[in-house]
Parts: C-alpha cells; sequence; structure tokens
C-alpha cells in the first residue's frame, strides 16, 4: 500500500536528497504534499511531482492525503514540527537530524510520538546503512572489546553531489568563511558542525561507546570543521572534519579499532545513491579482508525502515532514539563550551 | 668513494645488508674507520658514543627504542661531523624524502588525523614514529596542546606551527602488528594518507583529479639504512635522524604520560 508523504521544507536537501531516494522507493511512498517557509521552491517541486504546495506547515498537516510527515527544515524549527504532526494525528514521521536543538526539547518532541504510538524515524542515514549492520555484526561475533573509534572527514562542496542527482540547483555562491578567531564564532560552527554533520555517526559511536564521559579537546578548524576529542565508556574518540571549497572527493570514514582488528566503515559522498559504505577488517593474523557494497544505502534503508514500521507494528525504541540525541547534545555542548571559553 | 666502507656490525640483517651492497661496503672487525652498526633494544646510546670513542665513522641504529633526552644531545656531540643513521621501523627515509618532495608543491593541509595503534610493548615506539610522520606531513615541529591517556589508551590535540590541529587517536592492541600499525591523514584541498604497518606502508595522495598511489618500497630497511649511511659518510653530511628522533620521542612521551584529571 502506498503511502501519502509531506515534506516540510523544499531546499536542496529535499530536491537532491529525499525526492530522489523517494522516487527509488516507488509502491511504498509518493509524494502528495511539500510545503515551505515562504521561498516558493516548494511549488516548483511539486508541480513536476504532481503534489500540492504549500507556505507554512498547517496546509500541509491538515491534507488528508499527507499520512507521513517528513521534517526537512532547519533544524530549531525540528521539534515544534514533531509536536504538530502528532496533533495533527499523522501515522509516521520522519525528521532530520537532529531532532530537537536541545535535550528538554528533543525530548518532549520523541515523548509525544510515544504517548501517541506514533513511528519516528530519525534521519541519522548511515545507522541505517546496510554496511553498519555488517559491521556490528562483525564486532559483536569476533572483533573484541573496543580500544578506540576515529571519524574522518574531508567534504568538498555539497554541489558536487547535488548536481549528480538532481537538476535543481543549490543556492550559488560561497558564504563569507566565519571569523574562528572569535571564541563564540568558533563555538557556534563547532556546535553546528557537531549537530549537523557528527551526528550522522553519533548513534554507531554509542553503540560501541554508550556512557558518555568528558570532552578531552575541541578547536574549530579553518576554513570550516571541528576537531575533538573525548572518552565515553573509557573509549577514546576523536572526529576531525575539514570542510573544504574544491579538492578531492568526499572522505567519511569512521574506524574502530578493538583489541584484534581495525574495522573502516567508508561511507559514499552524502546526496548520491552509490550503494553502502564499504567495510574492511585488518584482523589480527594479517588478513585484510574488504566487504562489498549492497545496492542499499542509508537513506533507502532509512525510508524502509520506516516502512517496516508501518507495516509490522513493531514497537519503536524511543528510548534509544532519546539516548541518541542526549548523547549528541550533550557533546555538542560540552565541546562549544570548551571552544567559546578560549580566550 | 675511494672504495668500499668497512661495516662492523653484529647483527646478521645488517650482515645481510652489507651484502647487498657489494661495491661500497664490506664488512669487518675492526671499528676504526667503519660504520658501526649498533643494537638499539639495549642501551644503543652508549653504545653508540663507545663506537664514536673507537674512531667510527658512522652509525646505524637498528630500531632504537626509547632514550634519555640527555643522552641523545650528548650523543650528538660525541658523533661530531659523523652521521648517526636511524632505521625506524615505521619510518622510512625514502618515503619521508619522497613525500617532502610532493607536498613543496601542494597547498597546506586544514588538519591532521593520526592513528595509531600496537602491542603494548611496542606502542612507545609507533605513537613516536606516527608523530614523526605528521610533523613530515605538516612541515613543522608540533606542540602538545592537551591529552588524556590510560589504561594504555588515549588522544591528543597537536598543534602545527601555522595553527593547524593535529588529532591523535592511540591505543595498545595486541592484535596489532609487532611494531605497530598508524594511519596519518592530512585533510586539505590534497588528501595525503600514510597507512601500514612495518612491511607495508601504503602511501595515497588524492586531489580533485587523480588518486595516486605510491610504489612499493622492495628494499630491506636495513639495506636503505646502511645506503644512507655509507652516502653521509662519503658526502661528509650531517644527518637530521637523530634531532628528529628526539622531537618525535619527547612529544610521544608528553603524550603518554599526560594524566586522564
Amino acid at each position: 500500500m502506498t503511502c501519502g508523504v509531506g515534506i516540510i521544507g523544499a531546499g536542496p536537501g529535499v530536491a537532491a536528497l529525499h525526492v530522489p531516494t523517494l522516487a527509488r522507493l516507488d509502491g511504498d511512498f509518493r509524494i502528495v504534499h511539500l510545503s515551505d517557509a515562504g521561498s516558493g521552491r516548494a511549488g516548483a517541486l511539486a508541480k513536476r511531482l504532481g503534489a500540492r504546495a504549500s507556505e507554512g506547515i498547517d496546509d500541509l498537516l491538515a491534507d488528508p492525503d499527507v499520512e507521513i510527515v517528513a521534517i526537512c527544515s532547519p533544524p530549531g524549527e525540528h521539534a515544534a514540527q514533531i509536536l504538530a504532526s502528532v496533533a495533527a494525528g499523522k501515522r509516521a514521521i520522519l525528521c532530520e537530524k537532529p531532532v530537537g536543538t536541545t535535550i528538554a526539547e528533543a525530548e518532549r518532541a520523541v515523548e509525544a510520538c510515544r504517548d501517541a504510538g506514533i513511528p519516528l524515524i530519525v534521519g541519522t542515514n548511515h545507522y541505517y546503512d546496510p554496511a553498519w549492520g555488517r559491521a556490528k555484526h562483525y564486532l559483536t561475533a569476533t572483533g573484541g572489546p573496543v580500544v578506540s573509534i576515529s571519524v574522518t572527514l574531508a567534504l568538498p562542496p555539497n554541489t558536487r553531489y547535488h548536481d549528480v542527482v538532481t537538476e535543481i540547483g543549490a543556492p550559488s555562491g560561497s558564504r563569507p568563511a566565519p571569523d574562528l578567531r572569535r571564541p563564540e564564532v568558533a563555538a557556534g560552527v563547532v556546535r553546528a558542525l557537531l549537530t549537523g554533520l557528527a551526528i550522522h555517526d553519533m548513534p554507531l559511536v554509542r553503540d560501541l561507546a554508550p556512557q558518555f564521559e568528558r570532552v578531552v579537546f575541541a578547536r574549530a578548524v579553518a576554513p570550516i570543521g571541528f576537531a575533538v576529542g573525548f572518552i565515553a565508556s573509557g573509549i577514546p574518540v576523536q572526529l576531525t572534519t575539514v570542510m573544504l571549497p574544491e579538492g578531492a572527493d568526499a572522505l567519511w570514514r569512521l574506524t574502530v579499532t578493538t583489541e584484534r582488528d581495525r574495522l573502516d566503515v567508508t561511507f559514499p559522498p552524502a546526496f548520491v545513491h552509490a550503494g553502502s559504505a564499504r567495510v574492511r577488517v585488518l584482523a589480527a593474523g594479517g588478513n585484510d579482508t574488504a566487504y562489498g557494497r549492497v545496492a542499499d544505502d542509508g537513506y533507502i534503508a532509512e525510508w524502509r525502515a520506516l516502512s517496516e514500521l508501518l507495516a509490522s507494528g513493531m514497537p519503536v525504541e524511543y528510548d534509544e532514539l532519546l539516548d541518541d540525541v542526549r548523547y549528541s547534545l550533550r557533546l555538542a555542548d560540552e565541546a562549544a563550551a570548551l571552544v567559546g571559553a578560549k580566550p | 668513494m675511494s672504495g668500499p666502507i668497512a661495516v662492523h656490525s653484529s647483527l646478521e640483517s645488517y650482515r645481510v645488508a652489507a651484502a647487498e651492497l657489494p661495491v661500497s661496503t664490506r664488512i669487518a672487525d675492526e671499528l676504526a674507520g667503519a660504520i658501526a652498526v649498533v643494537d638499539g633494544a639495549g642501551e644503543w646510546w652508549d653504545a653508540a658514543s663507545r663506537a664514536l670513542e673507537q674512531k667510527a665513522v658512522g652509525i646505524v641504529v637498528s630500531r632504537p627504542r626509547a632514550a634519555p633526552s640527555d643522552a641523545l644531545d650528548a650523543l650528538a656531540a660525541a658523533a661530531e661531523d659523523r652521521p648517526i643513521i636511524l632505521e625506524r621501523p615505521l619510518l622510512r627515509a625514502d618515503i619521508e624524502g619522497s613525500i617532502a618532495a610532493t607536498l613543496e608543491h601542494r597547498p597546506a593541509h586544514s588538519a591532521l588525523v593520526i592513528e595509531c595503534h600496537a602491542p603494548s610493548m611496542a606502542l612507545d615506539g609507533a605513537l613516536r614514529d606516527a608523530i614523526g610522520w605528521a610533523r613530515v606531513l605538516a612541515r613543522a615541529p608540533l606542540e602538545l596542546r592537551s591529552a588524556a591517556s590510560a589504561r594504555g589508551r588515549g588522544l591528543a590535540l597537536l598543534d602545527a606551527a601555522g595553527g593547524a590541529p593535529v588529532t591523535l587517536i592511540f591505543a595498545a592492541q595486541p592484535g596489532a602488528p609487532t611494531s605497530g600499525r598508524i594511519r596519518v591523514t592530512s585533510l586539505g584541498i590534497s588528501l595525503v594518507e600514510l597507512d601500514g604497518d612495518e612491511g607495508d606502508m601504503a602511501v595515497t595522495m588524492t586531489d580533485v583529479a587523480s588518486r595516486r598511489v605510491a610504489p612499493a618500497r622492495f628494499e630491506r630497511p636495513e639495506r636503505l639504512a646502511l645506503r644512507r649511511a655509507v652516502e653521509a659518510v662519503a658526502g661528509d653530511a650531517r644527518t637530521p635522524d637523530l634531532a628528529a628522533l628526539a622531537l618525535d620521542a619527547t612529544l610521544a612521551r608528553a603524550v603518554l604520560d599526560a594524566s586522564s584529571s
């Protein structure tokens, strides 16, 4: 049975990500309504999809054909829009990360879903990437205790990948580089990137190192990026991210080292549909094993997960969602505080 | 060079290396006038000093373990202009040279990432060599900004001149190769990455147009060290090995000593 989807937000992420992703899942989902905050982009997208368009969220939530709400608006609006979607009686919600920008508002949003029995999927696509399932299985079965975790990102501009999945361009022109010499600016950059980029991998990190302890170092990196090190469950975790104005293709790699092995999970660039991440294991004894990609990527898998929740009636792990967001926001807050405190 | 240079070594691997340099070296029993090969497992700085007193013309240290900084200073002073070559398990001089040459034409990086894992007994040396690679890629000495370690694992933030951060994670890993495994990644317009262990260090350079993999090095590390020593003796060249080791070892020790408090 095909479910009608209403998408709140019509920015480049929707045009380049959710519209092409849902086209791959035709039969399960159909976009019936898009809304924007006044940019007019929803109308342009909706026209070619044969969907309705509106401004704000009221018309979309009142639309009886909208069974599932996809929240793809700026992060500061996510929690309130989850609450509104629940109040409107929608069947399910897929919310881009983060669920909220504070722990309190995230808790209110998730608890509202729990109370109403509404399935909620958060768009941390790496968690749903089939390669992560394989890697987690390997770690559980044979890997031994984890001794360190490293997440390394070097990202060229998103437009490079938008251009291969859509013809609707992202806003052109680069923003002026933030003045990272100002502690408050640097702190804001670090927090925004931790809640916007690093959050993709935090459910994976939390799976392996669930007890957040403390931030050891945090720094903004020019032109835009961050270097953060923290301890969780006694395991050192380092996150190093740089967003570059040009250069090599995206490097997005999660490395888990156990007492025996090193396991690299290398994700494809954002937006593209190039299959799952690649997994490579360097094992004690010298075996070097590369696991092939499977066709589904994390974007498709997160929508499939929502479909399965609806079909099966399986309970949603709301507590896991809450713990993920608490972990991520605590990390972001403590790292930003450390950066902002520097003279 | 007028003839083969004498090599004094009790290490079989260096006698083999000399056999692979049949024109430029010959094995000798006497130290005077010879390149002395010293086993780095013991108090190698004392052995090297004794060889220098006995008129060795150069020193090769095989796989040097950690040394007191004052001993390194004393050894450097004793050597005067005589070369001291160090065979570091995870930091090959030939790869270092080719990377340094490549980096001359590339823009500075935005950040460096070090990952270092080794069995407990080898962690000091692996960390020292990993930091050495970061120094090479950063093209500047590094300074420690903050660190935390406990139970043989930890992380640190280092600074290169110019302020680009270097993040470091390390841990004792029983399953790692004997001398450890390191990966150092330079994040910038070009990505440069070293990844491997003592026998197999892969070097890749990726930019917008291509990905290059540096060729494998088939010269044994002992032959490389001995050949460098021969070239340095013949050319009356001073070598940077000892000073670089001192820098890297001091920083590695500081990282390892960092308290979790």
